[in-house]
């Protein structure tokens, strides 16, 4: 089996799941990545690569930032936790071009893997409950900030 | 939320309403009642977003307009789901008896004060 895959294959898988989800649920699309985030981990500890020690934010922050960069999904992933906001600041994210070309063909940014698996891993891990709160560019192009507000459940 | 859980409250109080629940867009569930045990609040916030999400884009299909509200009905039990403004949906379970008129006209009436309460 081949063990390695062209971006451009994945971007181009992507850019129709995402485009067709967007058509098919329109503003509910966000909803979909918040049911696919917990697969997504199981899936990935199947992989190998798993959350089980997580629990507490800063062990969350190193595990999300560790597991991002070596995936490289992004360059950098900084966490701030400000009461209950955790803040994540995103370097040089991989799938800005993805983003960018469906943001121009009017599909927003719902599948951020970023979001989804800082809030799943929350939700799992630390037994809050967390929900999106921003998502949007910052800094130079690539560089985005996402902000998840933590409850008590 | 005490707000918002009180007007919930109060709208599963109607007769034939069993569970009421506000989603937000993206599937996390704001706040939510039910007097079925059985049911799992936390569980239906995705599936509330997207299948109040898949009939907005079905009416702008057919060019019928906004979505204002939807009624499903099941062998055990109907289900009406209408619009919070832009973020966020209601939902509400009732009988297969209850009074359909009343049930939609309650949640109609209902809706600005819940979306106000957000």
């Amino acid at each position: 089996m081949a063990q390695k895959i062209d971006v451009r294959a994945v971007e181009a898988i992507l850019y129709g799941v995402y485009k067709a989800l967007h058509g098919l649920v329109g503003d509910s699309s966000a909803a979909v990545m918040r049911k696919a985030a917990p697969d997504i981990l199981d899936m990935l500890s199947k992989l190998g690569v798993d959350f089980s020690c997580v629990d507490n934010v800063d062990k969350l922050s190193a595990k999300v930032r560790e597991t991002a960069v070596d995936a490289g999904l992004c360059e950098n992933m900084q966490f701030t936790i400000n009461g209950n906001e955790l803040t994540a600041e995103i370097t040089q994210c991989s799938f800005f071009p993805l983003t960018a070309k469906l943001k121009e063909d009017g599909v927003p940014p719902f599948g951020c893997p970023f979001a989804a698996l800082t809030i799943a891993i929350s939700e799992k891990n630390l037994g809050k409950r967390a929900r999106l709160k921003t998502l949007e560019p910052a800094g130079k192009p690539g560089d985005t900030k996402l902000v998840v507000e933590l409850m008590d459940k | 939320m005490a707000k918002l859980k009180d007007l919930l409250i109060d709208l599963a109080k109607v007769e034939g309403i069993n569970a009421a629940v506000v989603v937000g867009r993206d599937g996390f569930v704001i706040e939510g009642v039910s007097d079925n045990s059985s049911m799992d609040i936390e569980a239906v916030g995705a599936v509330i977003s997207t299948g109040i999400g898949s009939a907005e884009m079905m009416g702008r299909e057919l060019a019928v307009g906004v979505m204002t509200q939807a009624l499903v009905e099941y062998k055990n039990g109907i289900l009406v789901t209408s619009l919070l403004g832009r973020d966020a949906v209601l939902a509400a379970v009732a009988d297969l008896s209850a009074n359909l008129g009343n049930v939609r006209y309650q949640i109609k009436k209902r809706c600005p004060e819940i979306e106000s309460s957000l």
